[in-house]
């Protein structure tokens, strides 16, 4: 097994110089913008991030190392398996990150990211602090691992997904050149998923490739009619880390705990965001379904409604 | 080197890092957000909350960093707080306030909420703050009623 490096840690200094740069460039220029307090708050989340990722880190390691137990190939080193292991992680991250933001106990560890009403550099690394315990990485980091491919090979092509990220989070870039816009993701791509406008509600959750929304019916363009609001729908009233951190759980233990019912505690845990027994919330769907009557479209079909069948 | 004092060390430089961004950013400047008009705080209301239209009653604060606002309909409280440069909004329907308090000029509401569980408005004039404390009792949580087995307790201390 190759002596593998940890990218992120290399790309650290890089992460530095070009937020103070887009900073810099932001003050020149008005077309981005940063407040002290939001920048501070998304550092500070980032830091936190990389410290829990160190003392829960064990927990991924533990279950991959279980897992490969169970593999089914065995993959080698050649370069051409991180050529695939890339695509298949990435494919594997757009399905994970789409959970993220339609099953609420995922959602509330993957809010923190969504959490600044700013969009530059330092939004890219705001991250949450506990992302270990959704144990997210079972159902869905533990593909690539049973298919064979070496954990370390996964994690090495994994960081280099979340570097690529980490350039999109900005203003300073309006479009790039269409044959790049069509296959990856691209500022322009990501504005558009960190947006709450109701048109871009769950939209464009790709990683890399923005290919996988195009393939999966979630991929949105940006219009330039109208303005982006970044942040959540209800966006918080502090900076404070810790709140930032812990807000989404206190609110699925306190719906849990006024639950009538099993049904209604299920709901509020795995439910998409905004679910409520009563509807007397809104979700994604809720609030994209009034924008589409208020502007005179038609709203989506239900996932549930059949086309009708023509007659034998 | 031991790898835990490798790790405190980079805690404290990333830290003493974080601090040094944060203070470019502010020597760089910034421009805080003023509500400065009635028109521009519902526009953020309006920007939050679909289909929120603020009635007649509102108010800046004196310091144009708060605005309130009853709905046309009187169903819902908007609210617009100004944080850095850019706002914070809550649409509260009734059941949403913890409290309202009105103490010469300064109107505070307890909400019920994680993020923004209190907003201190200065509307700088006495009779305006107890004028919507008493308006905004309709939208305070009725206390709960004290259960059967309280009750019980109550009785028998």
């Amino acid at each position: 097994m190759p002596n593998l490096p940890d990218p992120i840690l290399w790309a650290i200094p890089g992460f530095i110089l070009l937020v103070i740069a887009e900073m810099i460039y932001g003050r020149l220029t008005g077309k981005t913008r940063f407040e002290p307090r939001d920048t501070a708050a998304s550092l500070v989340m980032g830091l936190g991030n990389t410290v829990s990722g160190l003392v829960l880190g064990g927990i991924v390691v533990a279950c991959f190392v279980f897992v490969e137990q169970f593999a089914l190939l065995d993959i080698g080193w050649a370069w051409y398996w991180f050529v695939i292991a890339f695509v298949l992680d990435d494919f594997v991250y757009y399905w994970s990150h789409r959970w993220a933001h339609t099953v609420r106990w995922w959602w509330a560890d993957h809010v923190v990211h969504h959490s600044s009403q700013h969009y530059n550099l330092s939004t890219a690394l705001r991250q949450p602090w506990l992302n270990p315990l959704t144990l997210k990485f079972i159902f869905l980091g533990s593909w690539l691992v049973l298919i064979g491919f070496p954990p370390a090979m996964i994690a090495f092509v994994a960081a280099f997904n979340l570097i690529y990220q980490f350039w999109i989070h900005t203003e300073a870039i309006k479009r790039l050149p269409a044959p790049i816009e069509w296959l990856m993701n691209t500022p322009s791509h990501h504005r558009v998923h960190h947006a709450t406008n109701p048109r871009y509600l769950d939209r464009n959750y790709a990683g890399v490739f923005i290919i996988w929304d195009r393939l999966f019916g979630t991929f949105e363009p940006e219009t330039d009619a109208e303005e982006i609001r970044y942040g959540i729908v209800r966006n918080l009233g502090t900076h404070n880390p810790l709140t930032i951190c812990l807000h989404e759980w206190w609110g699925i233990i306190k719906d849990v705990r006024s639950a009538r019912s099993l049904r209604d505690a299920l709901g509020y845990w795995l439910g998409p965001p905004g679910w409520s027994p009563d509807g007397s919330r809104d979700t994604s769907a809720t609030l994209k379904a009034r924008w589409m009557e208020e502007q005179g479209l038609t709203p989506p079909r239900k996932p549930d409604a059949q086309p009708p069948v023509a007659a034998e | 080197m031991n790898d835990s004092l490798t790790y405190v060390l980079a805690l404290i430089g990333a830290a003493f890092g974080i601090g040094l961004i944060v203070l470019l950013n502010i020597a760089m400047g910034w421009t805080r957000l003023r509500l400065n008009t009635e028109q521009q705080a519902q526009s953020f209301l309006r920007r939050d909350v679909m289909g929120f239209q603020a009635g007649d009653e509102q108010a800046l604060t004196a310091d144009r960093c708060g605005y309130i606002c009853l709905e046309a309909d009187q169903a819902r409280v908007g609210l617009v707080m100004a944080r850095g440069d850019n706002a914070v909004v809550r649409a509260l329907r009734a059941g949403e306030l913890r409290s309202v308090e009105a103490q010469g000029a300064t109107l505070t509401l307890t909400l019920y909420d994680y993020t923004l569980p209190r907003v201190v408005l200065d509307l700088g004039r006495d009779g305006q703050a107890q004028s919507w404390a008493d308006r905004l009792q309709t939208f305070v949580r009725a206390p709960r009623r004290a259960s059967r087995k309280e009750v019980h307790h109550a009785e028998s201390a």
